[in-house]
């Protein structure tokens, strides 16, 4: 790859994460810390029952009854092939407006609604072969800790928990 | 008597008057303004025969032949136009002056005029002289007219919707009057609203359209006038005529506009046809009606006539007025657009429209004050629209005032029709009119001497207002006992978002669970509060009820569905060459929306095969003893939490012995098979089995009923056919009360609960060991009472760990779909239920097995099991 070209990529890159300020939903999973785009999320609830549904994908838990709107789950730690951990009180439900759909996903705990601005992103760094990392917007580092900003459309998206 | 004979003289004087000052203003390339001064023409012509004024009425009515044919392009030369126009105006000025007793005099004095009139017109409709000189000057003007238009399009657009709807009302009506419930009402009705058609498709240029609603009216006139004609014939005619508009309707709609094709010409042969030779004879070259320029042939209408009038009237004013509401209320919310935007011309149009539909309507139910009222506000507005005006604050403010006004007036009618005279008050729009007319004029040098001509004009109309608005409430007193024990309704109606509607009722069904989940709660029941219990029994009952109002938001009457059948009977049965007497029962059976959409296409493969194959030719008949006429009824009614549509003919039945043997020839049953009737007449049902000799273009293929039994299996609904060789057959569709809620049977396996369709369900058994067969170690099948059927293993399906593996620890539903039987295994039966069908979303539209989920009594979601597909799935799983 030529450095021209490099550049123009850095260039776009910088622009692109730019693009991703704004405020984010942070949450748990298995100590790492997660973020979602705000506008996407509808509610945060509590853990509630969840009706198993035969023939989906593993990471799909099943069903919830969200004020008479039948809604799927998913579980983000199976999403993101991590080791499943029975619920607790801390587990919740996020709600997402997933492309006009509402969908759940369970995470381990959710933490608080930041601010992200531009300069605190940085782009998703290459994990070679090791790990898909389509889902992932970009890093936030704030202050010392790394939260990874999670393009929610596609890990939730239908083709990924079609059956 | 004298004294109402007086005002109502002023009623036609002031408009001749207004006509007579239209006339003088009269642009002839200006079509808009000659199509309003022929309905002026035709409106007075009315009113002057409804008070014998037979002199003033033809003239009138030749004078709106004139304009029409001037809009038809029949007629080239304006000058000549102009000349008879203004003869005639100046006629009908001397004519009205006259005492109505010595009108027959005048009549006869103007008949030179008159004969003026029609040899002009006469002379000019040659064919050969219109269609030879197709490149005159007038030609070209009725395109531009089209075009020129900025609000065209929105009045096409308006048309084209509602018209269908309109077209669709009329039918039923029609046929009624072929089977002889002649209703003076009904018969009204239909001519009114051909007139309405032909006028509106008239302004827009749709020349085919108006000329066969036209030509339709004429017929319909003379129906009204009870002149003798034919019913079947006119109802052919008129039927005829339907489809012809529907089609260019269609044809709108589709974009293209190109109607040069259809042939309105058979039509409208055959609507002349219908129509009684005295009134058509001295025109039919030019297929337009000439009765009415034919005094003799005038009839004063009756009382009676009047009476069932008036009370038609009462219910269309109730309609107006809370169709006027909700224009009232866009008028409002324009002005105050335009009071910050006075340049807007969109806003301008934005309020342009209520007012002109107000008038509109107005106009068609002779509520005189408001028409006027709206009618000088929008040409207020118009020259407002056309720049010719600025629009002002103080015109703002008159406009509100003005609305004000129209608001009372609204409010006056409607109070006067609903029988409370006593808050119903005079209204007097003349210093209003005044004012708009002043305000209207203020900056524009016209000249005085008009100005106050005007003004006068206004100020009589405004009179013969009162008047009109009195007259009808004396009709209406005429009947006042009913009028008073009946006063009308007005129940307004709103459109509203389905996806609102589903909200609402998923809240409510929430709501329900809630309400049970507190009532049941423990800390209340232990309680021993009897207040608590009290009101929490009172919760409960509020409850009920607002799911039950939710509920009934979606249902209407099943009667638009059933009346498209009475039209398809007649039709099927003039080709066939049968006589059938079709009736409806219980057509106010309300139904989900959605169930009285789909349920049309099966009825109409049932109702024609009772028409085609049912019922047999009339000779056929007498010589089995039965009446020539048969008869096909078509009833709904609710039964135990379903609607049951009904289907019955008195005809020959269903050919038992046929239908055995087509089977046995199609390979479908073995020879010496015993099936039960149920089994023998459901084979009808099969895909492609006829037992038609010959397949007619009505039926005989062997499609339709397949079609039904699969609609309705989608309606989760059940056909029945019972049947008597000589006697006739009776269809029975059951159906759902709505698409969304089923009866199902609650069941677990494996800790969970699902729901399986009571409507699948045959039976539920624990099979006894030896009943459990394997079939190659693979395969499992259960002996239920002699009959082996396979078993599927509920749990692996839906991926559960069940109970027991064993069928006979457990317990076994025995299932059908599409004639094939099979048996689940689950763990336990917990109860039947009604349940609320919610799809599971887009992601799990794949489930196999699965057809939605439902929110269970504790607030849980259920899955609803999908036999159909279970069973497939199994199927390809074992391949």
């Amino acid at each position: 790859m030529s450095e021209t070209n490099q550049a123009a990529q850095l260039n776009e890159e910088i622009s692109a994460m730019n693009d991703l300020a704004g405020k984010y939903l942070t949450f748990v999973l298995d100590q790492e810390e997660y973020g979602i785009e705000i506008l996407k999320v509808r509610e945060i609830i509590g853990m509630i029952e969840v009706t198993p549904v035969p023939q989906v994908p593993h990471c799909i838990k099943g069903v919830i009854n969200l004020r008479g709107k039948v809604i799927p789950v998913a579980d983000l730690r199976l999403k993101f092939g991590m080791e499943e951990k029975g619920y607790d009180e801390e587990t919740c439900i996020i709600v997402l407006d997933v492309a006009g759909t509402l969908m759940g996903a369970i995470v381990d705990t959710v933490s608080e609604v930041l601010d992200v601005v531009g300069e605190q992103i940085e782009p998703t760094p290459d994990f070679g072969s090791r790990l898909d990392t389509e889902y992932i917007l970009g890093m936030g580092k704030i202050g010392d800790k790394v939260k990874i900003l999670l393009d929610i459309d596609k890990v939730l998206s239908t083709d990924e928990i079609h059956v | 008597m004298a004294g109402l004979m007086g005002e109502s003289n002023l009623t036609v004087s002031q408009r001749i008057k207004n006509i007579s000052k239209e006339c003088t203003k009269l642009n002839w390339s200006d079509l808009q303004s000659v199509a309003r001064l022929q309905t002026q023409f035709d409106e007075t012509g009315g009113l002057a025969k409804s008070e014998g004024r037979e002199g003033v009425y033809s003239i009138c009515a030749s004078l709106a032949k004139v304009m029409e044919k001037f809009i038809f392009d029949e007629i080239k030369d304006e000058s000549e136009a102009t000349e008879v126009l203004k003869s005639g105006v100046k006629t009908l000025k001397n004519v009205i002056k006259q005492k109505p007793e010595e009108e027959s005099v005048q009549v006869e004095a103007i008949s030179g005029l008159m004969d003026n009139i029609l040899h002009l017109a006469g002379e000019i409709v040659e064919p050969e002289g219109f269609e030879l000189s197709l490149d005159g000057g007038q030609e070209a003007a009725a395109p531009e007219f089209i075009l020129g238009l900025e609000d065209m399009e929105d009045i096409l657009t308006d048309f084209l919707e509602a018209t269908p709807g309109t077209i669709d009302e009329l039918e039923p009506m029609i046929l009624s009057y072929e089977s002889g419930d002649c209703d003076p009402e009904q018969i009204n009705g239909v001519f009114r609203t051909f007139h309405t058609l032909k006028s509106e498709s008239g302004l827009l240029g749709i020349t085919k359209f108006s000329e066969v609603c036209h030509a339709a009216e004429t017929l319909m006139e003379c129906v009204r006038d009870g002149t003798r004609v034919s019913p079947r014939e006119t109802v052919d005619a008129l039927l005829a005529s339907l489809d012809i508009l529907k089609e260019i309707i269609r044809r709108y709609n589709s974009g293209d506009r190109k109607i040069d094709d259809v042939d309105v010409s058979i039509v409208l042969k055959k609507i002349l046809a219908a129509t009684p030779s005295d009134v058509s004879a001295t025109d039919t070259k030019s297929k337009k009606k000439t009765a009415e320029v034919q005094p003799e042939s005038v009839e004063e209408p009756g009382s009676d006539l009047e009476k069932e009038d008036a009370e038609a009237e009462t219910s269309l004013i109730a309609d107006f007025i809370a169709e006027a509401g909700e224009h009232i209320e866009a008028i409002e919310e324009g002005l105050l657009l335009l009071e910050a935007n006075p340049t807007d011309r969109e806003i301008i149009n934005e309020v342009f429209r209520p007012f002109h539909t107000i008038k509109g309507v107005a106009g068609f139910l002779n509520l005189r004050s408001i028409g006027t009222l709206t009618h000088e506000l929008e040409t207020l507005l118009d020259r407002g629209r056309k720049g010719e005006l600025v629009i002002t604050a103080q015109i703002v403010d008159l406009l509100f005032d003005a609305l004000d006004v129209l608001k009372s007036l609204v409010s006056s009618i409607s109070a006067k029709i609903q029988g409370k005279d006593d808050e119903a008050h005079e209204v007097d729009i003349v210093p209003q009119l005044k004012k708009i007319r002043a305000l209207g004029s203020s900056n524009d040098d016209g000249d005085r001497s008009e100005l106050e001509e005007e003004v006068e004009a206004a100020e009589a109309a405004a009179e013969m207002a009162t008047t009109r608005l009195d007259n009808v409430v004396e009709a209406e007193s005429r009947s006042q006992t009913k009028v008073r024990t009946t006063a009308v309704d007005i129940s307004s109606s709103i459109k509203v978002d389905m996806l609102k509607l589903d909200n609402l009722m998923d809240m409510v069904g929430e709501l329900v669970i809630a309400q049970s989940q507190l009532s049941q709660d423990s800390t209340i029941v232990s309680s021993g509060s009897d207040r608590l219990q009290k009101n929490v029994s009172q919760l409960e009952k509020i409850t009920r009820d607002v799911q039950e109002v939710v509920m009934s938001t979606r249902m209407i009457p099943v009667k638009g569905t059933f009346q498209k059948m009475a039209r398809l009977v007649r039709d099927v049965a003039k080709k066939a060459g049968k006589q059938v007497d079709f009736s409806m029962h219980g057509e106010d059976t309300e139904m989900d929306k959605n169930v009285t959409e789909l349920i049309a296409d099966p009825l109409i493969h049932m109702i024609r095969n009772a028409v085609d194959h049912g019922i047999e030719p009339p000779d056929e008949r007498v010589k089995a003893g039965k009446d020539p006429h048969g008869s096909v009824s078509l009833s709904a009614f609710h039964k135990g939490g379903n609607v049951v549509v009904q289907i019955i003919d008195d005809g020959k039945g269903l050919n038992k012995k046929k239908i055995l043997e087509k089977a046995i020839q199609q390979g479908i049953v073995k020879e010496g098979e015993n099936l039960s009737e149920q089994e023998l007449n459901g084979l009808i049902f099969r895909p492609g089995f006829s037992t038609a000799d010959k397949v007619t273009d009505v039926s005989g293929r062997g499609v339709g009923m397949d079609v039904v039994r699969k609609n309705i299996e989608n309606l989760r609904g059940k056909v029945e056919i019972t049947s008597e060789e000589g006697k006739g057959s009776v269809f029975t569709i059951s159906l759902p009360l709505t698409l969304a809620i089923i009866d199902g049977m609650v069941i677990t396996v494996g800790g969970q609960r699902y729901i399986i369709p009571m409507l699948s369900i045959l039976e539920s058994l624990r099979p006894l060991k030896e009943e459990c067969k394997t079939v190659i170690q693979q395969g499992e099948m259960i002996e239920v009472r002699g009959e082996l059927l396979p078993l599927i293993r509920l749990y692996e399906v839906l991926e559960v760990t069940p109970e027991s593996m064993e069928p006979w620890e457990s317990m076994v539903v025995v299932v059908e779909n599409e004639g094939s039987r099979c048996c689940l295994l689950i763990d336990d039966l917990l109860g039947q239920q009604q349940i609320v069908i919610k799809s599971l979303g887009e992601s799990f539209t794949d489930v196999r097995g699965i057809s939605g989920g439902t929110i269970l009594g504790d607030g849980r979601v259920g899955l609803i099991i999908d036999i159909g597909g279970i069973m497939k799935y199994m199927q390809m799983r074992s391949k």
